[in-house]
């Protein structure tokens, strides 16, 4: 008998492998339904914050209002949510010639299909960037094409119905926008581009999160992510400035919303109460007070972040053109930008052709090295990176790279900056000057074909960490690489997001790895003039190589 | 017949098909993809699944597999990670039982039942090695979501003001600091 059973169970195993496992069932894609359950879906917007978002914008753009529930098989939609999106749809195609473009050129090569870490996590080949827009390309092509029209599911058409729209809700907030997938296009189709006009067809029926809309509103009217006011703000920096005096002796007094200021400094609001990115801002108090920088912060451009970018364009103008209002306010000369990621893509992608050239700023010019930075002849907004390797190129900064020698570093290029804006050799030169031990990661995992945190466009939200600890695995499991090889215990990145997200991400799948700013790292080597005789700890209080004792007492 | 030697000298074989049963538990075109791609960093899931069962194999055919390889762990939190029940995630470690019987028998005809038990006891502690494994891995993600919590991070949907907290954190840890340096 037990012979009997155990070739019963072989057989099993070799033609039959759900035996124990379960298997998923291997069903055509139109045909898998999503399942919404606790932990894989973000928790909706709250009603007032829609409500006010939609008294900002024009007409239908945020939809009706309403309690809903996304496990539940009534979202309580409009009567006439299908002409609505289907409309929007048609809209759409009409404004945005990419759109229609991304819509009708796909030749389904599979060159993207095993690029998105979403997919390398999961295995759902929905998750294949391919996939991701045939949920919308297929009711494109039932709407908008004669072949989709006759011949339907052939063509691989199919109507907009409620399990389209779960689909969308599914993995359009599956997608962190990060673009790496466009990289292995060989037409160039951007699919960021179609989950963005994804997450704004569903805006239109008020399908959303709030862990993008509410950060919305609260730099629509406070200026910054947490709503923070401006005696907040202020008090937070000055609590940053009293550590800065205590690690390094030096007293550091900024001003705030000062008219007539060269510089108008924008960070993204996580630098100035999270950690780790409260130590990054320490980085660039000290940089800017070593350089007697003639700038400013300001409390109504509290906040680099733009995640009206993770919703609907008309957001992302939105908060985009508060940064310049306030430039112009202040009268100011241009912008200097922190470590940010979505900003800059905003920036340097999107604002050309949505709001126009700031023409009423400078072009960026260093006050202290003269350089010019023509690469922002529009936008009037330069990278810290940018500004900090320029000054090294000019020998401007005195450093002692060895104070960073308490750490072996490695660089995450994040996604928006290296493959948004082209930001890849700088914030590396800028490293090769502070630290002595760096290593970089796999080449395939890297600068333009860098892996993204997992939790981008709104998705480092604490409900879906499982979902974000998946789609970040193939960036864990590079800095995985580097740490068991050469004990990298620091990964460096220049994006808010990325320093709070792969803090978690390390926390899971490295522990011992460090998430820092590039500027954390500037403001530990900067020797500045009337400091205190011995550097003890870093920025973050911690012991350096060869001090002694423990730093935090 | 020497089932350890029959079981070493099949160890590929016996881990491609255990490997199948695993990639059996995803999407059929998730566990193509898996399967093919051989580099580590462009498919972290399939080469950590491929070289971490290839290395258990090879170690309980050599009488050891008191260890799980790395490559394996990591297998192990990424199901932690997963939409899978934790029977769910685990349950292809008892696949082994029958992919080696399977294999071995048709190699030599007949098992012996004393070399089986000890196999078996082998991937019955692997089992629990990586239900431990398993079981970290939860404890682990419920801290790094409490840490999360922690490091003001998770305030920027919640509505409220934590930059209070943050002050009132930091003026608490000088206050321990300093009652430390008095002492």
């Amino acid at each position: 008998m037990a012979d009997m059973k155990a070739d019963e169970l072989g057989v099993s195993v070799a033609r039959d492998p759900s035996m124990m496992t379960h298997a998923v069932p291997t069903k055509d894609w139109m045909d898998i339904e999503a399942v919404f359950k606790p932990g894989n879906y973000c928790y909706p917007a709250k009603t007032s914050i829609v409500e006010y978002l939609g008294k900002e914008l024009p007409p239908g753009v945020m939809g009706p209002a309403r309690d809903w529930d996304v496990e539940s098989d009534d979202w309580k939609l409009p009567d006439n949510w299908k002409e609505i999106i289907i409309d929007g749809l048609r809209q759409r195609l009409d404004k945005f010639r990419s759109l229609k473009i991304f819509m009708d050129c796909c030749v389904r090569c599979g060159a993207c299909a095993d690029k998105c870490h979403f997919f390398l996590g999961t295995g759902d080949p929905k998750n294949m960037p391919v996939m991701r827009a045939e949920l919308m390309r297929s009711v494109y092509r039932h709407e908008f094409t004669k072949a989709g029209k006759i011949l339907g599911r052939i063509a691989g058409a199919r109507p907009m119905t409620f399990k389209v729209l779960k689909d969308w809700f599914m993995y359009y907030y599956q997608c962190t926008e990060c673009r790496r997938c466009s990289v292995f296009c060989p037409y160039g189709i951007d699919t960021a581009e179609i989950t963005m006009m994804g997450r704004e067809l569903l805006h239109l029926v008020a399908v959303n999160i709030n862990w993008v809309l509410e950060p919305v509103s609260n730099s629509n009217r406070t200026g910054n992510h947490m709503g923070l006011q401006p005696h907040t703000l202020k008090e937070n920096v000055e609590y940053l400035c009293d550590d800065i005096e205590e690690i390094t002796g030096i007293k550091i007094t900024p001003s705030w919303n000062r008219k007539g200021a060269e510089i108008l400094f924008i960070t993204p609001s996580a630098d100035l109460f999270a950690e780790p990115g409260i130590y990054t801002c320490m980085g660039y108090l000290l940089l800017f007070e070593y350089l007697g920088l003639d700038y400013t912060w300001s409390t109504y451009a509290s906040e680099g972040g733009n995640f009206g970018s993770f919703s609907t364009n008309e957001l992302m103008k939105k908060l985009n053109g508060k940064m310049y209002a306030e430039a112009k306010r202040l009268g100011v000369k241009w912008i200097l930008g922190g470590e940010c990621g979505h900003m800059w893509r905003v920036v340097h992608q999107y604002m050309g052709t949505m709001t126009g050239p700031a023409d009423f700023l400078e072009v960026p010019k260093s006050p202290i090295t003269g350089t010019v930075f023509d690469n922002a002849a529009s936008t009037k907004m330069t990278h810290i990176s940018e500004f900090t390797a320029d000054l090294i190129r000019h020998g401007k900064l005195k450093l002692d790279p060895s104070r960073n020698d308490h750490r072996t570093v490695t660089f995450h290029d994040s996604c928006n900056p290296a493959r948004g804006m082209g930001l890849i050799e700088e914030p590396r030169y800028v490293l090769k000057h502070v630290v002595n031990k760096i290593h970089e990661m796999p080449e395939n995992t890297t600068r333009e074909k860098t892996f993204c945190c997992g939790s981008g466009t709104g998705l480092n939200t604490g409900e879906i960490m499982e979902l974000r600890m998946r789609a970040g695995l193939p960036r864990a499991n590079a800095v995985q690489y580097v740490h068991d090889k050469y004990g990298v215990n620091t990964l460096s990145c220049v994006c808010a997001i990325d320093r709070a997200t792969l803090t978690a991400l390390m926390g899971y799948w490295v522990p011992g790895v460090e998430v820092t700013g590039v500027s954390e790292l500037v403001g530990n080597a900067l020797i500045m003039d009337g400091e205190k005789e011995v550097r003890e700890t870093g920025l973050r209080f911690e012991a350096l190589a060869g001090s002694e004792g423990d730093a935090n007492v | 017949m020497d089932l350890n030697k029959v079981l070493d000298e099949n160890r590929l074989v016996i881990a491609e098909k255990w490997l199948d049963a695993v990639l059996a538990t995803y999407h059929k075109d998730g566990a193509r993809f898996f399967k093919k791609q051989q580099d580590q960093f462009a498919n972290p899931l399939g080469y950590n699944a491929r070289t971490g069962l290839e290395k258990m194999v090879k170690a309980i055919a050599q009488g050891g597999g008191q260890e799980v390889p790395p490559e394996l762990k990591q297998f192990i939190k990424l199901r932690a990670v997963q939409e899978f029940t934790p029977a769910k995630a685990l349950a292809f470690i008892y696949d082994l039982k029958p992919i080696i019987l399977e294999v071995c028998g048709k190699e030599s005809g007949e098992v012996d039942v004393n070399q089986w038990l000890k196999v078996e006891a082998q991937i019955d502690n692997l089992a629990l090695m990586v239900f431990d494994l398993y079981m970290a891995a939860r404890e682990l993600i419920y801290k790094v979501k409490y840490d999360e919590l922690k490091s003001g991070n998770a305030g920027v949907a919640a509505g409220g003001c934590p930059s209070g907290a943050v002050i009132r954190k930091h003026n608490a840890e000088k206050m321990e600091l300093k009652v430390l340096r008095d002492c």
